[in-house]
């Protein structure tokens, strides 16, 4: 029997009106759980390391940070001026039952380049909880790709979460896949530590049935001249929920920064919910910071140029959900992770 | 164009601070408790169910919690605020006769000038009471009701007001909407028969004189089918060293075909808590419009919000927030499509400046039965130094997959390439970022009648004082 408690997470850093239920989410979640065992394939140039990773913050915020308290983080570095040609490959096969915790710290030095692949798959009909922590240091001019992708079954409950630091001129891109499983809570915290240091996520999403996707992104800016873009793009059918939320917070001195969120979800039915809410917090006047978010039906010139092509209405709505995640999944910076997830959605 | 705002340091706020002697007004003691409660009704006449109303307003007050989301309002104290303060006249129906020192506050105010140009009618507060109402023959013959609320309860529309007062915005809502309910006073009623159209606007200007004093002023508007209204809400303070406190309701009630337009400039004293609740529900291809200007006040929370609840039924929100020093204004709108075919269309603007902190809060849900529904919300924030914040936080929450919602925000600070073309063709750089100011305030003025659009303009300049240069 699964010792289970109610723990909160996705807090937004500045909450907004009660009734609209956005603010954060309370989840019923195991107490414990057994470490993690993923088949690990770790390239030329990436070594295990003592560092310490703590100081990097993640974005589903202190109770999830508790909960994983007592799981050991195993750390791999990159050293400086190195750059590993072959993604860094971590594949969780979650077991039947099982409640999974696991924590990750990488730290990549200066003029250096990265890219992980974090996969969690399951067998079908399988069900338990998984919690991951995920914690980056970027150095200074460094380039760190992440891509997480959740394919597990629909028995699931995940809490996958990470934190970037971002040194000057320092790239960190994540991309955030996530294929229905029964609660899904993300979050993402990336503090742009570094003068000119960049990141970008690319999130996509397809939430179906009576199931929950909950999201909370987080890009803290303190240096000049950084630049964040979070893309997301969603799908949502059946009775289904989903709250995203996301914060650029431009703080003081975080001057010549630009900071964009745009968000696009695709609404297959009634009967799912949709909540956004795309926060943009400014401390500093000489930024640009930009949201835009685009929420329901497909565009009516779209869907009449399609018709006349005789393509069915329903057909038309199942096509679109399908390049939206494939729009995603294009950018994932590893060819064979990319054919194989365009794949996994064509037969979907 | 305004030439001192690069030089002058302090806001010349002249216009609106001066203060008048305290003689011989009624005031309940400071605090909120059931005895003073009971004094107020006492004093206002209620009829029995308003009276335990009140008494129930209070209880709630008393079990809610502060709301954790919005700006502090530690400075507010209610053991300090005097609910009630009643100045030493009736309500009369012609500016001679209300007393000298009271009128020539509204004088300076330019309310019976604006009564005499271009409204259909005005009620003027001050304190707690209407000291006066009145509205144009012509208006009234059309059957047009306006006049003030507590002598609306014991009239003819006893039982619409019963029927509707605080429906919209129930005490449970939030508690300053229980304290609202437990001391309200003052404010007016306004019916508008089926097929009236009233050319003309009614305005109501609401002056809080009292130091360390609440205004809790009740407006009820039903607009009934295919009528339509345009009504102005102006409101002011001297500053004070004291908290003072707003904490108005408006509810509104459209019927179906009709169309209401709510225009408010506020311009409360800083040291004004304004934390005033604003409602609407629309009908069955009506309209509603509400433009917004919110310049004064220490800390402000304030979004109206529409309930588009008839088929075919539109809302329009054009709102202006300006945040000085000292000032955190919380600014917004919050809108509810139920009816199928529903649009809304929402345009914010907000300038902070010398540590002001401006939010901008909005919300859009769309409801599993508003099939077809459209809403597009702009928010846009101009930053004119670092010292100040603006902060954006919009919700959406959509249930209905065949509508369409859209949301844009953009913060920045004033293009460095418009004050360069600008310049480039003969415009100093302290004019051409004025003119950039106003013209990004121009999506507001616009949309008010004209006197009320020099107002505004007025308030900008006046705020821009010192913030350039």
């Amino acid at each position: 029997m699964t010792n289970l408690n109610t723990i909160t997470l996705n807090r937004m850093k500045m909450i907004t009106w009660r009734w609209l239920k956005m603010n954060e989410r309370a989840v019923e979640f195991p107490t414990e759980g057994v470490a993690g065992e993923p088949a690990v394939i770790l390239p030329a140039g990436v070594t295990e390391s003592n560092q310490s990773v703590d100081g990097v913050k993640c974005g589903c915020g202190p109770e999830v940070d508790a909960l994983l308290e007592s799981t050991g983080t195993r750390v791999f570095a990159v050293a400086d001026n190195t750059t590993v040609e072959e993604p860094f490959k971590i594949r969780y096969d979650l077991t039947d039952g099982l409640s999974t915790f696991d924590k990750f710290g990488i730290v990549v030095g200066d003029h250096a380049k990265l890219t992980i692949i974090m996969d969690v798959v399951s067998e079908e009909a399988s069900a338990g909880y998984a919690a991951f922590q995920t914690r980056i240091v970027v150095g200074k001019e460094s380039e760190v790709s992440l891509v997480q992708i959740h394919r597990g079954s629909a028995g699931y409950h995940i809490i996958d979460d990470f934190g970037a630091s971002v040194a000057e001129n320092g790239t960190f891109r994540a991309y955030q896949i996530a294929f229905t499983g029964k609660e899904n809570d993300l979050g993402a915290h990336v503090e742009l530590v570094g003068d000119r240091s960049n990141c970008v996520i690319h999130s996509g999403y397809l939430t179906a049935d009576d199931h929950v996707m909950d999201i909370n992104y987080y890009v803290n800016h303190l240096g000049r001249s950084a630049e964040s873009n979070i893309y997301t793009s969603g799908v949502l059918r059946d009775t289904c929920q989903k709250v995203f939320r996301t914060t650029i917070d431009f703080q003081p001195g975080a001057v010549k920064a630009v900071g964009e969120e745009n968000e696009n979800v695709l609404l297959m039915n009634d009967g799912c919910t949709n909540k956004t809410v795309p926060t943009i917090l400014c401390g500093e006047e000489d930024v640009v910071g930009e949201h835009g978010c685009t929420v329901g039906r497909l565009a009516d010139d779209l869907i009449f140029y399609l018709e006349s092509r005789g393509i069915p209405n329903e057909e038309i709505y199942e096509m679109m959900a399908k390049a939206r995640l494939e729009a995603i999944i294009r950018q994932i910076p590893d060819e064979k992770t990319r054919e194989e997830l365009i794949e996994f959605n064509n037969n979907l | 164009m305004a030439k001192e705002k690069t030089f002058v340091e302090d806001v010349p706020r002249d216009l609106y601070d001066f203060k008048d002697e305290e003689v011989d007004f009624y005031r309940v003691d400071n605090g909120l408790t059931e005895a003073i409660v009971r004094q107020i009704s006492e004093e206002k006449n209620d009829p029995q169910w308003m009276t335990d109303f009140r008494l129930h307003c209070l209880e709630l007050y008393n079990s809610l919690d502060m709301v954790p989301w919005g700006p502090p309002i530690d400075g507010l104290d209610m053991d300090n605020i005097v609910t009630y303060v009643k100045p030493k006249t009736g309500m009369a129906g012609k500016w001679e006769d209300v007393p000298d020192d009271i009128k020539n506050t509204f004088e300076r105010l330019g309310i019976p000038e604006a009564e005499r140009k271009s409204l259909a009618g005005v009620g003027a507060q001050y304190d707690s009471e209407l000291v006066y109402h009145n509205v144009r023959a012509e208006v009234a013959a059309q059957g047009v009701i306006y006049t003030d609320l507590e002598s609306a309860m014991h009239g003819p529309y006893a039982e619409m007001i019963q029927e509707h007062f605080m429906k919209l915005v129930p005490p449970t809502d939030h508690k300053f909407a229980a304290l609202h309910g437990a001391v309200w006073s003052g404010g007016s009623f306004v019916y508008v028969p089926p097929g009236v159209s009233v050319e003309i606007p009614l305005q109501s200007y609401f002056r809080l004189n009292a130091p360390g004093a609440g205004q809790f002023e009740h407006t009820l508007i039903i607009v009934d089918d295919h009528a339509s209204l345009h009504f102005i809400e102006g409101c002011s303070a001297p500053k004070y060293s004291v908290a003072n406190l707003h904490a108005g309701c408006v509810e509104i009630f459209v019927g179906d075909n009709a169309k209401m337009r709510y225009s408010t400039i506020e311009n409360w004293s800083k040291n004004m808590y304004n934390l005033n609740t604003k409602r609407v529900t629309v009908g069955e291809n009506s309209a509603m419009e509400w433009v917004s200007g919110s310049f004064g006040s220490h800390t402000s929370y304030l979004y109206p919000m529409t309930i588009l609840k008839g088929d075919h039924s539109k809302m329009d929100y054009t709102g202006i927030t300006f945040a000085g020093e000292g000032q955190e204004l919380d600014t917004g709108m919050k809108v509810t499509h139920i009816g199928k075919h529903t649009t809304s269309s929402v345009n914010t603007r907000s300038i902070c400046k010398d540590g002001g902190i401006s939010n901008t809060r909005t919300s859009v849900v769309v409801t599993p039965e508003a099939d077809g529904s459209k809403s597009i919300v702009g928010c846009t924030s101009l930053m004119l130094d670092s010292k100040s914040r603006s902060d954006t936080i919009p919700a959406i929450d959509v249930r209905n997959h065949n509508s369409d919602v859209g949301h844009e925000a953009k913060i920045g600070k004033i293009s460095d390439e418009a004050v360069f073309y600008l310049m480039s063709r003969g415009i100093t750089e302290e004019d051409a970022r004025a003119m950039i100011v106003s013209g990004f305030a121009e999506s507001v003025s616009k949309e008010l009648p004209l006197e009320y659009a020099v107002e505004m303009n007025n308030l900008i300049r006046l705020e821009m004082v010192g913030a350039i240069g």
